[in-house]
């Protein structure tokens, strides 16, 4: 995975935080993001041979740590869904439950409206929003990632910041600016 | 539409706040570390799996490959069989049991069960056969002794040939002054079949065999012949004719001294129930003596179908072709004699090991697929 000149430990330490808070974004929970990581980077160790030339290794570390992540998602609902109505009903902790209340009361208030409108959208859109906007992978990285082709991509990006827009939760900090510059992937 | 950048921002921002747990990514490098120092699950064991793979098509195919050739062997067989009796089918259709027999020992010997009981009552019944129903043989006839004799000749011809020898067969009684009764021929089928019913003067019956069956193009495929003495049912029908006749003449005496009617009719009744039977007794010797004078001769005519395909004989086996056939008998045999004494459990057991093989191999390449 690290190719012959990146020791392993400066690369899963040069990426390990990202993916980390990538999963964590995705799952919304800590502890499954833990695990789904942890998942990722043995399974991306344990298939090296199979995967591409560097410049796409990238993508497909997110890609596995994405099968991770749905694969908790899927296995976890019930589990996640009690916690969840338990600690925090209108969203979901984005640190561990067993912080402390100070920790909980630092949280920004646009790192709680972003938390929030995440757990509102699909699965789908959330993936490619974190993976677009936090982890910064191009779109063809991200059809790499979800194995969709990049107008899909496309499309459910456009379709996420659609729906981002529409909350408004998140107008106080990110106002509808559709006159302003957009960036090209 | 919320700008890009200020998404990128806010992402950021809340990323921030997620705090990465310390320990983790230790964890996670000493496991891969851990992982790296085991001997690699897939490059050591693929060379094995390769090998296994390939031994385990060998065998598959080896055989597959010996099961399907000694299937072909056993069909080859049958096919062979079935084309060695054919020619056998008439000759057991048309041969009588206990006549004497004359057949060809040299074309019916050898594998057909029936060809070869046949055989055997013609070598050990000739002459004696005919003694079954008469009590004499016909071949040598006391003098004034009335014999019927009949004979039945099954005849194989030539391909296409059947009217031809039909003409021949009838210009053999006519050369005999004899007659055919009947004939019958059937060409419209896939082996055109003739009958025909020789009479030829009893003088002439051992003639008209003896040029039946040197006829050219003809194969004798079996003859019977049967002789029975009528002599006493003759002489007896001879002496009832007499006495009637007799009796007649006195009925006739009577008849001329009659005087009153009803005498007269009586007689006359009498008379005609007389006649009747003369007339009968005479029918029946007349019958006698033509059965006795004209000897009835069957004749089977069968056109000889296409020869059938005989399995070309290869030469023997030598050298490697010779090793290669023993190891693929020895395999086959092998084989068959552990299914045959482990039964449906080897079977299943093989099943489950290819099954193995195949996951144990396919399972990195899914899982990559996957991946």
């Amino acid at each position: 995975v690290t190719g012959e000149s990146e020791p392993l430990g400066q690369w899963v330490g040069a990426r390990y935080a990202k993916a980390y808070r990538t999963a964590v974004l995705i799952c919304r929970n800590p502890a499954d993001a833990e695990e789904a990581v942890q998942d990722a980077f043995l399974r991306a160790w344990r298939f090296r041979d199979a995967l591409p030339g560097d410049d796409r290794r990238d993508a497909w570390l997110y890609r596995v740590l994405v099968n991770a992540c749905y694969s908790k998602l899927r296995k976890e609902v019930p589990r996640r869904d009690r916690e969840r109505e338990r600690l925090d009903p209108d969203g979901g902790p984005l640190v561990p439950a067993e912080s402390s209340p100070e920790v909980r009361a630092e949280r920004s208030a646009v790192a709680d409206a972003l938390t929030q409108t995440l757990a509102d959208l699909p699965e789908a859109l959330r993936v490619v929003v974190v993976l677009r906007y936090y982890a910064d992978l191009s779109e063809r990285e991200i059809s790499i990632a979800i194995r969709r082709r990049p107008g899909t991509v496309k499309s459910r990006l456009h379709e996420a910041r659609r729906r981002m827009a529409a909350d408004a939760r998140l107008a106080e900090f990110a106002p509808d600016v559709s006159d302003a510059q957009v960036r090209t992937p | 539409m919320i700008d890009e950048l200020v998404l990128e921002r806010i992402f950021e921002e809340t990323a921030d706040e997620i705090a990465v747990p310390e320990g983790n990514m230790t964890r996670v490098i000493d496991e891969i570390e851990r992982a790296a120092r085991e001997p690699r699950h897939v490059s050591v064991a693929r060379p094995v799996r390769v090998l296994a793979g390939i031994a385990a098509a060998v065998v598959v195919v080896v055989g597959l490959g010996a099961l399907l050739s000694h299937a072909g062997s056993g069909s080859s067989e049958k096919s062979t069989s079935s084309a060695v009796a054919q020619p056998y089918t008439p000759a057991i259709t048309h041969g009588p049991a206990g006549a004497v027999s004359n057949g060809p020992g040299v074309a019916l010997s050898g594998t057909a069960p029936a060809a070869r009981s046949r055989r055997a009552a013609v070598e050990g019944g000739s002459g004696a056969g005919a003694s079954t129903d008469a009590g004499s043989t016909p071949s040598a006839p006391t003098d004034g002794a009335k014999i019927v004799k009949t004979a039945t000749l099954d005849l194989q011809v030539k391909h296409d040939t059947l009217p031809t020898a039909v003409n021949r067969v009838t210009a053999v009684a006519a050369g005999l002054d004899g007659y055919v009764a009947n004939s019958t021929t059937n060409l419209d089928v896939d082996q055109p079949t003739g009958q025909i019913t020789l009479r030829v003067p009893v003088d002439n019956f051992d003639a008209a065999i003896k040029q039946l069956k040197t006829l050219p193009d003809v194969k004798v495929l079996g003859d019977s012949e049967t002789g029975k003495d009528v002599t006493a049912q003759y002489t007896d029908l001879q002496a009832q004719l007499t006495a009637a006749q007799t009796e007649e003449g006195a009925l006739n005496t009577i008849l001329a001294g009659a005087t009153s009617i009803p005498d007269i009719l009586n007689v006359r009744d009498r008379i005609t129930a007389v006649q009747t039977e003369i007339n009968q007794l005479q029918g029946q010797i007349n019958l006698l003596g033509d059965k006795s004078d004209f000897s009835a001769i069957a004749v089977t005519l069968a056109e000889k179908t296409a020869a059938a395909p005989v399995a070309k004989v290869s030469a023997p086996p030598t050298g490697l072709s010779k090793a290669w056939n023993d190891a693929r008998s020895g395999f086959s045999s092998s084989l068959e004699w552990m299914l045959a004494r482990s039964g449906g459990a080897l079977i299943i057991l093989i099943a489950l090991f290819l099954l193995a093989l195949a996951l144990r191999y396919l399972y990195p390449v899914v899982r990559r697929a996957l991946l």
